[in-house]
């Protein structure tokens, strides 16, 4: 598609005017998403040209262009009368992502640190007059993962590989992704050792900060005794390490009730 | 006798103290009634949080059935009737019904045991003997399945309690189970890296339960092989379909060969060698049956009958 690139120093969300019959498409991690309003109807396609849990290339663009031809699982919204806007939101995923570390991290007796995983976003599609978005796509193709004691108890979450980095200047910020840092205390004598952490994203917001980076809050995992279960608190707002001047970009899918996320972020640590 | 007559004889008969008692009794009734629906509304919203629909709807018959009984003993004893007799009277009866009809009352009570046990619910997919479906409804006296062609099964409740059932939608993960073979001369590590990177790269294929590598053994015609992975109960069987397909796809794009049994021919030492019939090219020959050449004639190989060789 010979189209005239335009990258958008906001960022790839808002609602964007398309002509009728015209194609505007969306290049956001791992995703290519395609939309073409006709008339009363919106057309939508998307395919991923990366493998799963691939996100490369790591910047995002949009063009527009004459009609082409849908990208693949096409889809079509209809509507009473011509809906020249769509818009897209930023989400995080309707499940919780369980990241794997590329090596385990070992967090002895009595110690406290701070990881960083950069979290895949969702992107949302929301035509003017609806509140809710009408469709949803992952920026980055994950694979389902299950997360429990065993096959009958547990949780289904999405999966993702993640270094999980000690030093925020490691991480490096993507488009399509939000950093979650994660206070861990280690309050036994025991060594804590990590292989893949639960990260309940549905409770969770996104916070874009004056640099324009893509935050959540920070979740801060106490261990005390091996049989006992993780206790988790979600901080306020964002977190200190994006500095000033941030905002909120989107509001959790879930409220977190008492007691419903004590026992939903039981278990933090697999 | 006049209507006169028969006038009298009611007067006769109806005493205030009866009328007495059969309004008592109406409102024993009335009551009982109220007092039944009332309870088995309370029971129903209360077991409605715990079990499932059936055992809550179980539960609101008893219940209500039960309140309604007592009620309604209370008005017959009101009206003077000796529940002693009607109960013996009522003993006698179910015993012979009961002989009369065995099959009906095991079945009966086989339908209330699953409904306590509640080994499956509506809309599960059950397996019972070769019979696969989706459960349709639990009923008093056989349960209703509805299998994946359509068609609908009943299936005594006797039969339910005595056989083994599967409960293939119980639970929220499930395996897919691939039986593979592959060739004698193929590197098994390659083989294996194959399938790894398929389930990795495969969406529905859980990551965590990981997927497993199983050497089954060498099997008369290949090493037999088990590759394994867990998805979402809704989706294996789709996955399963789609693995295939893949293994099938990737298999002849690494050039590894899924073979089919062969089967070797011995002849014995004195045996002749076997005819070799030569056909030219582009035509079979079993086209042309009468038109079998010398071998000799057509290719040098045939200076050697013995190798059989064979080309199309």
């Amino acid at each position: 598609m010979n189209a005239p690139r335009e990258k958008l120093p906001a960022g790839w969300w808002g609602p964007r005017q398309v002509a009728n019959g015209s194609t505007c498409r969306w290049h956001i991690g791992g995703l290519e998403l395609q939309t073409v309003p006709r008339d009363t109807c919106w057309e939508i396609s998307h395919r991923y040209h990366a493998p799963v849990g691939n996100d490369e290339p790591t910047d995002w663009r949009v063009t527009t262009a004459e009609p082409t031809e849908p990208l693949e699982n096409l889809e079509r919204v209809a509507f009473r009368k011509p809906v020249d806007t769509v818009e897209l939101l930023p989400l995080l995923a309707d499940r919780p992502l369980v990241s794997r570390l590329t090596s385990p991290l070992v967090v002895p007796g009595r110690e406290k640190v701070s990881i960083y995983l950069n979290q895949p976003l969702w992107i949302g599609l929301r035509f003017p007059g609806s509140q809710r978005p009408v469709r949803e796509f992952p920026a980055i193709r994950l694979s389902d993962t299950w997360f429990g004691a065993d096959t009958i108890h547990g949780e289904l979450c999405y999966a993702t590989l993640t270094f999980g980095r000690l030093h925020l200047e490691e991480l490096v910020p993507r488009p399509h992704r939000a950093i979650t840092p994660i206070v861990i205390s280690n309050h036994s004598d025991d060594d804590l050792r990590l292989e893949r952490l639960s990260v309940p994203v549905p409770y969770l917001s996104i916070f874009i900060s004056a640099d324009a980076v893509r935050w959540t809050e920070t979740l801060t995992a106490t261990h005390r005794d091996p049989t006992e279960l993780v206790n988790i608190t979600i901080s306020k707002g964002i977190p200190k390490e994006a500095g000033r001047g941030g905002r909120l970009l989107a509001p959790p899918r879930k409220e977190a009730e008492k007691g419903v996320l004590s026992r939903a972020l039981g278990t933090l640590f697999g | 006798m006049n209507l006169q007559h028969w006038r009298d004889l009611m007067l006769a008969a109806v005493t205030p103290e009866k009328v007495y008692a059969i309004l008592w009794a109406l409102f024993f009734i009335i009551v009982g009634l109220v007092a039944a629906n009332i309870a088995a509304g309370l029971t129903s919203r209360l077991l409605s949080r715990r079990l499932s629909s059936h055992q809550v709807s179980f539960g609101r018959r008893g219940v209500y059935y039960g309140i309604l009984m007592l009620f309604v003993f209370s008005a017959l004893s009101e009206l003077g009737l000796n529940l002693g007799v009607l109960l013996g009277a009522a003993g006698v009866l179910s015993v012979a019904i009961g002989f009369a009809s065995q099959t009906s009352a095991s079945n009966l009570i086989s339908g209330l045991f699953l409904v306590l046990e509640n080994p499956f619910s509506v809309d599960d997919w059950i397996k019972v003997g070769d019979t696969y479906g989706v459960v349709l409804s639990i009923d008093l006296l056989s349960t209703k399945v509805r299998t994946f062609d359509n068609l609908q099964v009943r299936i005594p409740n006797e039969t339910l309690i005595k056989t083994e059932v599967t409960t293939l939608t119980k639970f929220p993960l499930r395996r897919v189970d691939l039986q593979l073979g592959v060739a004698y001369k193929e590197d098994l590590e390659k083989v294996r890296r194959i399938l790894m990177e398929l389930a990795d790269g495969h969406p529905r294929c859980l990551e965590e339960p990981g997927p497993l590598f199983i050497f089954k053994g060498f099997g008369s015609s290949s090493i037999d092989l088990q590759f394994s992975v867990w998805t979402r109960t809704e989706n294996w069987f789709d996955l399963k379909n789609e693995l295939y397909l893949s293994v099938k796809r990737l298999f002849d794009a690494n050039d590894i060969e899924i073979p089919f049994p062969h089967l070797s021919l011995y002849t014995g030492a004195v045996t002749e060698p076997f005819p070799v019939r030569f056909a030219q090219d582009g035509k079979g020959a079993g086209d042309e049956p009468s038109e079998a050449r010398e071998p000799a004639e057509e290719d040098p190989a045939g200076d050697e009958p013995t190798q059989a060789t064979r080309r199309s």
